[in-house]
């Protein structure tokens, strides 16, 4: 299976806004890559969830 | 947590961060999982700069606690413990903790400590964990990180079968019942607050005893609502079988199982839980079947080379060595490519053994 992000948007944090004002941030799905991308443009740490299918 | 994640509290606090889902299964993150904690699910925020995770948590939590994690600020300790951790250094990480402990000797910076520590020390000898928290636990306030450390308690003595009957674990055993009956204790952590349970009565030869757990966790899994989505519809199923397998009533869970293998029908692993019923009741030929069905869903590494070593112990049980070999063979195959070294490790080891079980 390839790599997608499957919501974008390519948003900036507002200095000062609380976290509720904040747009949000793209997700990704098993592309680290892709992720550390967008979250170095947007200043934003990543959060990381990692899942077993069973 | 998956939950807890999804939850319309959470999405308030889910736009500062950006969010990577990661199937560990998946051979596209081998590199990513590389030197990563083994222990799922697991969340972790990670500096993108400097590609170090700053924060983990592993296990289960509510919203609150998800929200207070990534609020909060944690001292110097906790942050030391967390980097380690993700990378999988458990005793590094319990070392922190326990500075983090000296910092804070009660509230809920002590009590997150600790569970904390609890992961971390399920990475090491299950003697040292079940007699550090053995200790530890009792004092705590019976809130979730009570859960926590109570789970990974009755993990640890599971573990250690050698302990069985010795005063820390009969410890652990009283307050994995105390967990059970706790309402911040969520649908995962009972399931794996039985598990833990039945293990230890096994290890303790009292077959009633189990036996008990085992009704007592079948009759829960029984009485939950209907799942809400594909992630609880699994979970429930995976409990179930377990349950049932443990009961001796793995026949009447079969319609249920059917029925979600064929509404997870791209799942593998529902046809490899379905197939483990008709092995239950020794309905051999269904269990190939399912098995093959599952393998033609595409399954990840893990996911094959269960499917192939449940297909071998079939085709043993049919007497049909020579198929049972090959199945191993290339579930060996699969087992090379799994992401996590001790994984992979555990699973051709079980394997290997299956195989050298089989008549020459």
């Amino acid at each position: 299976m390839n790599p997608s992000i499957y919501v974008v948007a390519t948003l900036a944090i507002a200095c000062g806004s609380s976290p509720q004002d904040r747009p949000a941030l793209p997700r990704f799905e098993n592309d680290y890559a892709g992720a550390r991308i967008a979250a170095l443009a947007s200043h934003a740490p990543i959060a990381v969830e990692i899942w077993a299918p069973w | 947590m998956k939950a807890a994640l999804h939850s319309d509290a959470f999405k308030s606090y889910a736009g500062q961060f950006v969010w990577l889902e990661v199937n560990v299964d998946d051979p596209h993150n081998a590199g990513f999982l590389a030197n990563s904690i083994e222990a799922y699910p697991v969340l972790e925020l990670i500096d993108p700069a400097t590609e170090r995770a700053t924060r983990v948590w592993a296990g289960t939590a509510s919203t609150a606690q998800l929200v207070a994690f990534l609020d909060g600020k944690p001292d110097d300790a906790i942050a030391r413990g967390d980097g380690l951790l993700a990378r999988g250094d458990g005793s590094g990480a319990a070392e922190a903790y326990d500075q983090a402990l000296a910092h804070a000797p009660s509230g809920p910076a002590h009590d997150h400590a600790l569970e904390q520590l609890a992961t971390a020390l399920q990475l090491g000898p299950s003697p040292a964990c079940v007699a550090r928290l053995a200790k530890a636990a009792p004092a705590m306030p019976r809130e979730h990180p009570f859960v926590n450390v109570a789970v990974a308690g009755g993990s640890c003595a599971a573990g250690a079968p050698e302990l069985a009957g010795s005063a820390d674990v009969v410890m652990l055993e009283r307050l994995g019942h105390e967990a059970l009956a706790l309402p911040s204790a969520s649908e995962d952590d009972r399931y794996q607050l039985y598990e833990g349970l039945y293990a230890l009565r096994l290890e303790a030869s009292d077959q009633p005893g189990a036996k008990a757990i085992a009704d007592a966790y079948l009759d829960y899994v029984r009485h939950r609502p209907p799942p809400q989505n594909d992630d609880e519809r699994m979970a429930r199923d995976l409990a179930l079988v377990r349950a049932v397998t443990k009961t001796g009533d793995a026949a009447q869970a079969i319609p249920q199982l059917e029925a979600s293998e064929r509404a997870l029908a791209a799942d593998p692993d529902a046809s490899l839980r379905v197939a483990k019923l008709y092995l239950a009741v020794n309905r051999l030929d269904d269990a190939a079947a399912a098995v093959t069905r599952g393998l033609a869903r595409a399954p990840k590494p893990t996911q094959s080379a269960r499917l192939y070593g449940m297909r071998a112990a079939i085709e043993s049980k049919q007497q049909r060595p020579d198929d049972a070999k090959r199945d191993l063979d290339a579930g060996l195959d699969a087992a090379k490519r799994i992401n996590g070294a001790q994984s992979r490790a555990a699973t051709m080891a079980a394997l290997q053994q299956q195989r050298a079980a089989l008549p020459p």
